[in-house]
């Protein structure tokens, strides 16, 4: 048998990832505010091409915090949504609203450094949503 | 000792030594509030955040949107696999997989009816899970503790698990002729390694076609709910869809050599991280490279690779 199949059977790696790495994570999440640029980078014909988007989006007067991305071929990322790639923008607030109720819920928004409003830069400290 | 992985709605005893092992490593306490099932959720979340490497433009992280998502997922199921034989002290258990693209050939408004989301098996999806092994019972059942904010970072919560079955578009699952497509395609992968190239991986993994999520993303995106955040795997699901994936790999690999996988040790570094022999991003001490995941005579085997 391979021999990384004994580092799986490592009960003791878990708790370390946990300690180590989730709950250093889940604290994380109050100082990070999420990008809203993406960056593309392409050479032709010995041309460096750089072309820099960026996003200010609003949700009901509300500034919305999420990691974009945009490929070369102009499609749209979010990392908050793996497994989608959009060409509009509008379409990806769309299923953003869909995906994250908890974030869009007005009782949720948090104030950010400057006193505004935004939707998910905010905080959660594990009160949670009962269902 | 070789495992059979074998379809969840024809194998009954799988399906509830499945159900019974997620739920053992769900009440299983890692330490810090959180349990070992989380940490399988933590895990595949810290992996879709660490870009690989760092920076680079393609946005390949250490487990999608590059060569990598087949291997680094082989390896997470075998992890889970044999989690599960720990807690219920049976190492005959093989994980087993759901065959969406049989699903796939219902008519759109009988997929969420179907077998797997039926009370014995993973219940239903229309909001919060309220029926099945993973009913959220007002906390007194499967509970969602991790999962992440619209800025994709990782957070605590306590709630259901979500799905919405065949809401999202496209509004079906894949069907068995866009697999026949995907597993026609000889080439594993190739430059630019990214979500653009017409690969058997970036087939598979679901960004092309397109522009619609196709086969793997599309399985995610059709189910909805939590199995659309980067904390996916807090749906049992998620292990049955990526059993499924392999699967077809497996079929792809029958079909092309057991041992293709590019790119090589040799090719730029900006491919750091999905190259045949850089170490997988793991919980674990460790952990194989890609190269050695692609043979799995010893571990386990499917009962069927047709599709």
């Amino acid at each position: 048998m391979p021999e990384f199949l004994d580092g799986i059977k490592d009960e003791k790696a878990i708790a370390a990832y946990a300690t180590d790495v989730i709950r250093p994570a889940l604290s994380a999440h109050h100082t990070h505010e999420g990008e809203m640029s993406g960056s593309r980078k392409v050479e032709h014909r010995g041309f460096q091409i750089s072309i820099r988007t960026s996003y200010r989006i609003f949700v009901n007067g509300r500034r919305i915090r999420t990691m974009l991305q945009v490929d070369n071929d102009g499609q749209l990322t979010c990392h908050a949504m793996p497994n989608y790639s959009f060409m509009s923008a509008v379409d990806l607030v769309k299923q953003l609203i869909e995906t994250f109720p908890d974030d869009f819920d007005p009782k949720a928004h948090h104030p950010d450094e400057h006193g505004g409003h935004v939707y998910g830069g905010g905080h959660n400290h594990g009160t949670g949503n009962q269902e | 000792m070789s495992v059979t992985r074998r379809n969840i709605t024809a194998a009954p005893a799988d399906r509830d030594r499945f159900v019974a092992g997620v739920n053992v490593l769900k009440a299983e306490n890692a330490g810090d509030g959180l349990s070992t099932y989380d940490v399988f959720v933590a895990w595949h979340h810290q992996a879709m955040m660490q870009t690989t490497p760092a920076g680079n433009p393609a946005g390949r992280n250490a487990a999608h949107r590059g060569p990598v998502f087949l291997p680094w997922h082989r390896y997470m199921l075998l992890a889970l696999e044999l989690h599960i034989q720990r807690v219920l002290q049976d190492s005959t258990f093989g994980l087993p997989y759901w065959d969406w693209a049989a699903d796939g050939e219902l008519l759109p408004v009988d997929q969420p009816l179907s077998a797997i989301w039926q009370p014995n098996c993973l219940g239903g999806g229309a909001g919060v899970v309220n029926d099945g092994p993973f009913a959220f019972n007002n906390g007194q059942g499967f509970v969602v503790n991790i999962d992440t904010s619209m800025s994709g970072m990782l957070r605590e919560t306590r709630r259901g698990l979500r799905r919405a079955l065949g809401v999202n578009n496209p509004k079906t699952l894949p069907k068995r002729t866009d697999v026949q497509a995907a597993l026609s395609l000889s080439v594993f992968d190739l430059s630019p390694w990214d979500v653009t190239c017409d690969s058997f991986r970036n087939c598979l993994e679901g960004w092309r076609p397109g522009p619609q999520p196709g086969l793997h993303n599309c399985v995610h995106v059709w189910i909805g709910g939590d199995m659309v955040q980067a904390t996916s795997p807090n749906d049992p699901v998620f292990y049955l869809n990526h059993a499924n994936v392999d699967r077809i790999w497996a079929a792809w690999q029958q079909q092309n050599g057991p041992d293709v996988y590019f790119p090589g040790d040799n090719d730029a570094a900006e491919l750091l991280g999905h190259r045949l022999n850089d170490r997988l991003v793991s919980v674990f001490p460790n952990p194989p490279s890609p190269a050695e995941v692609l043979d799995t005579t010893g571990i386990y085997a499917y009962d069927l690779l047709t599709t």
